[in-house]
């Protein structure tokens, strides 16, 4: 589980190339879990935006942006929901919770800074996170 | 079960009860609510990660304290001793930095250092009456605070 070193220089532009990788790959993640539920009883909407500033864009003056958030549908009622919790993460390349009424779950982006995500999901004890994939993403939805 | 698996534990059963309720209130549009429940669940982050980390403290300080009472009394080349009896001092009047303590059991700017460092800020941000600086993931939290507990020496 534990990420090689990945040291690059950091500057105002690192950072700006940092959040924009991070919206980019949540973006995308929103894009493939509705690819996922194509044809399916589920649906994926976007949600309110949350507001993103974290420590190193005040630190280097980047201005604070939005990020979506999502929700999953089953039969017009919400029964998930997907918020961007940090890209900053001791071990990791971004954290995304992902919340039920069942219990709480989150994504851990494990992938090198820049590289394809590896994002793993823990489940409900938050132990023993499995690859996220169409199959792990439909067994928690069926819970 | 250790003392980490039991307070990751309890930490889930709240962290679940919170979302479960921060779920339903975003599916009836109630968002107000829906943000009461948010900052409760980052409560209850912090309250775990500091208490967690007051376990790694205890045995930062444990460790180093018997090392330095070992060097203390088993050395007897004075010009080694000396530096030891100067840590010893600070020791006993309890100005020896935490961040010093964990210099003597891991070696300066290698991976655990630079870890306890990295939580040792949080800690002091979160006690100091401000948030995490970045986002804490309480399952690395754990996986890390078990290793370091073991492994440091």
């Amino acid at each position: 589980m534990a990420m090689k070193k990945t040291i690059n220089k950091i500057d105002k532009q690192e950072i700006e190339k940092r959040v924009r990788d991070w919206k980019q790959r949540i973006s995308d993640l929103y894009s493939e879990i509705k690819l996922w539920l194509n044809g399916s009883e589920y649906s994926i909407k976007y949600g309110p935006k949350l507001t993103m500033y974290e420590e190193l864009m005040a630190q280097f003056k980047v201005h604070s942006t939005e990020i979506d958030t999502a929700d999953i549908y089953k039969n017009n009622r919400i029964i998930l929901t997907i918020k961007p919790k940090g890209l900053w993460v001791i071990g990791a390349n971004g954290r995304v919770d992902v919340l039920s009424t069942k219990g709480n779950y989150m994504l851990v982006d494990f992938a090198e800074q820049f590289e394809t995500p590896q994002w793993k999901l823990f489940n409900g004890d938050k132990k023993n996170g499995v690859e996220f994939t169409n199959q792990t993403f439909l067994q928690l939805l069926s819970k | 079960m250790n003392i980490f698996d039991e307070l990751g534990k309890i930490y889930n059963e709240i962290d679940n009860t919170y979302a479960s309720i921060e779920v339903k209130h975003r599916s009836f549009g109630h968002h107000k609510k829906e943000a009461e429940y948010f900052r409760k669940r980052q409560l209850n982050d912090q309250a775990y990660f500091l208490f967690m980390f007051t376990r790694i403290e205890d045995r930062v300080r444990n460790l180093s304290d018997n090392l330095i009472d070992n060097k203390v009394t088993a050395l007897s080349d004075w010009k080694i001793k000396r530096t030891w009896e100067i840590i010893n001092k600070q020791k006993s009047n309890d100005s020896l930095h935490f961040m010093n303590r964990v210099a003597l059991l891991t070696q300066k700017g290698h991976d655990d250092y630079n870890l306890i460092q990295r939580y040792h800020d949080q800690r002091n941000n979160i006690g100091h009456g401000g948030a995490f600086t970045i986002a804490i993931s309480i399952p690395t939290v754990i996986a890390d605070m078990k290793r370091l507990y073991r492994d440091l020496l």
